[in-house]
């Protein structure tokens, strides 16, 4: 039996390569709870190379960082947290191909960029706060909690996770899926 | 086609906000309804320390003032107790107790004092009240011990 997801070699790489950048930010940034780079870059991952890129960028990175984590391990919880994430990715693509379009660089200080960026950080703050929702829901169900207190007592902690992606997705989304452009992979993809 | 995309994106800012206020709205009813219950247990275990009492300052020329339902601890004396709302000059005399020479710098005129009363009426009043419902105080006011309700006034005359 031969499993064929249609995933190239160039973009199993990029997989790898995403996914290892999720691991440094994600344990560079270990002591801000709740900020970190790696919600927007499997976004990007799953706009600029499709939505099963961006989820399994998503749940890699998750299956490692929920695994290997200074705070404990959970399997519920990683279980709840490698799916939400991946929600990240598969939107990502989504947004990709029902026309969500990110200008190129040249189109800096202009209106069409910001409205761009606007765009993305409203799709963050979205995704985040399902994220959220969805794994604080599973967090109360796995520790016995009522899940109405869990999401009240939680809700500090998903206003700084939803502002600090707000931010990133509005000053890095479009940077970010540039900057992927920029990178030579379809050469290397010729030339392989 | 452009228009309706501005609209959409438009629906979905809406959105976000309303997720935004309900949010903060939920954050801050949670910490309204934690805070207090939290005032409500401290209020518990301050009524097993302490007990409330009303105290009139009446200055004798119209000016009266009222510290009603002020809460003082247990086994304090009204001397303490009005010195907890109020500025008193006073002078303790062995054997006779504490004299109240001014409250709040009211006080010193010849032929005039402060007396202390006690409130001498049921509450509710159920009964026919006499001219005045203040009973003078029975002891010198560092003597006279409060218990929990007790209205008790001050009168300058």
């Amino acid at each position: 039996m031969k499993l064929n997801l249609g995933l190239s070699t160039r973009n199993l790489s990029f997989v790898a390569v995403m996914t290892a950048l999720c691991l440094t930010s994600n344990y560079a940034m270990i002591g801000l709870y709740n900020v970190k780079f790696m919600d927007l870059f499997v976004f990007v991952s799953g706009y600029s190379l499709g939505s099963l890129t961006g989820v399994l960028v998503g749940c890699f990175t998750w299956l490692v960082y929920g695994t290997l984590n200074p705070y404990g391990f959970s399997l519920p919880i990683l279980v709840a947290t490698s799916l939400g994430e991946t929600v990240y990715g598969l939107a990502g693509g989504l947004s990709n191909k029902f026309g969500l379009r990110v200008p190129d660089l040249s189109s800096v200080g202009k209106r069409e960029l910001w409205i761009c960026n606007a765009k993305i950080a409203l799709l963050g703050f979205l995704l985040t706060f399902f994220y959220d929702l969805f794994t604080n829901v599973i967090s109360a169900i796995t520790v016995g909690l009522p899940i109405p207190i869990v999401l009240i007592n939680g809700i500090p902690f998903a206003i700084l996770h939803e502002g600090a992606n707000v931010a990133f997705f509005f000053f890095g989304g479009a940077t970010t899926i540039n900057v992927i452009r920029r990178i030579p992979i379809k050469i290397g993809e010729r030339n392989g | 086609m452009a228009e309706k995309s501005g609209w959409i994106w438009i629906s979905v800012g809406l959105l976000c906000g309303l997720i935004a206020a309900s949010t903060i709205a939920a954050y801050y009813y949670g910490e309204y309804t934690k805070y207090q219950d939290l005032y409500k247990d401290t209020l518990q275990d301050l009524e097993a320390l302490t007990m409330q009492v009303s105290i009139l300052i009446d200055y004798g020329n119209g000016s009266r003032e009222w510290h009603n339902n002020t809460r003082v601890p247990i086994g304090v004396s009204l001397l303490n107790a009005t010195r907890m709302v109020a500025e008193v000059n006073y002078t303790v005399y062995p054997e006779l107790g504490a004299f109240v020479n001014a409250i709040n710098n009211v006080g010193g005129d010849l032929g005039r004092y402060w007396l202390w009363c006690y409130w001498s009426l049921p509450i509710p009043v159920t009964v026919l009240p006499p001219a005045s419902p203040w009973a003078i105080g029975p002891s010198a006011s560092d003597a006279y011990i409060l218990h929990h309700g007790d209205i008790l006034s001050w009168i300058y005359e």
